[in-house]
């Protein structure tokens, strides 16, 4: 893994910047700290961002001992360049690393989006907003996730959960912002649809 | 380009999946592993100075350093050649070549950029840090023996003064041997054990790299061993030191089951 692909450092909320340049204000501060400053600093980014990113692994459409490597291998690498962030862009920074450490994987493993591990049948005797069970409510939720098309999940779990521009996401994904309104727009037809089906099932079910 | 209403405004459905997502997470074991990684490596050395502003700076004067080192290296030798060359007797042949010091620095001085520079060596990682499945790369795998071995640190004061040296790397194995052992005996219901590991990093690493997770184990001991009130203020005080906790809701609703 070449610490390239973690150039792509992207702010979440500073849709104007698409890099974090190598002028970059903020990166000048891991210098001089000292090394007890330093440990607090990378921990503190640990324990901040880490269920997060083991989150949008999981929504990613992982299952959760692969979202484990995943997670533990991009903190390992992603923290070696976490000091050259600018504060408060450590987020979208993560995720994009994120997103190119499971397409590694994938691609490493050869791993299909498991939609089967979400469990093939759901129990349809509630709708979504009467579960109260979250693990069913989870369940249904990564199935639903991984049943969409690889690219347009990405998009729609960075837009719809993840709560990023589609500025931000233009940059996390490296593809022009038209490419993200179209993926969007597909996502959430799709998705949508699916919910609906499940809703319809569900209520037919009673 | 300003991205449609998001879904989670106008589905209540929608909502109660992100909402149960949002309660999935990493386990302690997963989190103590994430912290471990975080002190080792910054226990190994600062983060690499190819990306950094430092970093290329100090590159970009070394650069300067030895190119104008060059050029005054040149100029002198010119010097020293044109005075040569006018000097009555000198080789005649000389004027016609270039020193070799010129025709060997002359080119780079001006076209080196910091980006085209190899990057810094990666700091050395214990390969027991890796994840099993990036182990076989070869490239992050590294010997554990190229880690720094710690020195034993200085005792803490004894008068509940704060322990500054206590992240550093040569507590860091005892820190988490702790913080394990704490958590097992939790898991366990060993109660008295765990209050016992608790209490042991407590005294030795106040402030340490896992405070926060022996906090969150304290409280929770507490709570299952009908220390109610005790774990109810310790988990209000936790609560106020540490308002954006990843913990938080986990001490919350050690709260709720406390009041």
């Amino acid at each position: 893994m070449t610490d390239a692909r973690f150039e792509v450092p992207v702010g979440a909320h500073e849709p104007e910047s698409s890099t974090a340049s190598v002028e970059a204000p903020g990166v000048d501060r891991s210098s001089s700290i000292d090394a007890d400053a330093r440990a607090a600093h990378l921990q503190e980014i640990v324990r901040r961002f880490f269920p997060d990113v083991w989150r949008f692994l999981r929504r990613l459409g992982f299952p959760e001992h692969v979202v484990d490597d995943a997670a533990q291998e991009l903190f390992f690498v992603a923290l070696r360049r976490i000091e050259e962030v600018k504060p408060g862009r450590e987020r979208a920074f993560l995720f994009g690393a994120a997103i190119r450490i499971a397409k590694h994987l994938h691609r490493r493993t050869a791993r299909e989006v498991p939609t089967e591990s979400f469990g093939q049948e759901i129990d349809t005797a509630a709708t979504a907003e009467e579960m109260l069970d979250d693990e069913r409510a989870r369940e249904l939720a990564y199935r639903l996730l991984a049943e969409l098309e690889e690219n347009q999940r990405a998009v729609f779990v960075l837009y719809e959960i993840e709560g990023l521009t589609m500025q931000d996401i233009a940059n996390v994904l490296e593809i022009p912002i038209g490419t993200v309104a179209s993926r969007l727009r597909r996502a959430r037809e799709d998705f949508s649809a699916r919910l609906e089906r499940h809703r319809k099932r569900s209520s037919g079910a009673r | 380009m300003k991205g449609p209403r998001r879904l989670i405004h106008d589905d209540p459905g929608f909502r109660r999946l992100v909402d149960a997502m949002q309660k999935d997470g990493p386990s302690d074991a997963q989190m103590t592993k994430a912290l471990s990684a975080a002190a080792k490596l910054a226990a190994l050395s600062p983060t690499r100075g190819a990306g950094s502003w430092l970093g290329r700076t100090s590159v970009q004067i070394g650069l300067t350093i030895v190119a104008v080192a060059g050029i005054a290296g040149v100029i002198a030798a010119s010097f020293r050649y044109d005075e040569s060359a006018t000097t009555p007797g000198g080789p005649p042949t000389a004027a016609s070549e270039p020193p070799a010091v010129a025709r060997a620095v002359e080119p780079p001085i001006a076209s080196v950029k910091v980006d085209e520079l190899p990057s810094v060596p990666v700091p050395s990682v214990p390969a027991s840090l890796v994840p099993p499945s990036s182990r076989p790369k070869g490239v992050d795998a590294v010997p554990a023996e190229a880690v720094p071995r710690p020195s034993a640190p200085p005792p803490c004061p004894p008068d509940g003064a704060p322990c500054r040296h206590a992240p550093r790397r040569a507590t860091f194995a005892e820190e988490l041997a702790l913080t394990s052992e704490a958590r097992a005996a939790l898991e366990r219901g060993d109660i008295r054990s765990c209050l016992g590991a608790v209490d042991r990093y407590q005294r030795r690493f106040r402030g340490g790299i896992f405070a926060q997770e022996i906090d969150v184990i304290h409280i929770e001991a507490l709570a299952k061993s009908g220390a109610r009130e005790r774990a109810y203020a310790a988990a209000q005080e936790f609560l106020r030191d540490n308002a954006s906790s990843p913990y938080e809701d986990r001490v919350r609703s050690v709260l709720e089951h406390t009041k």
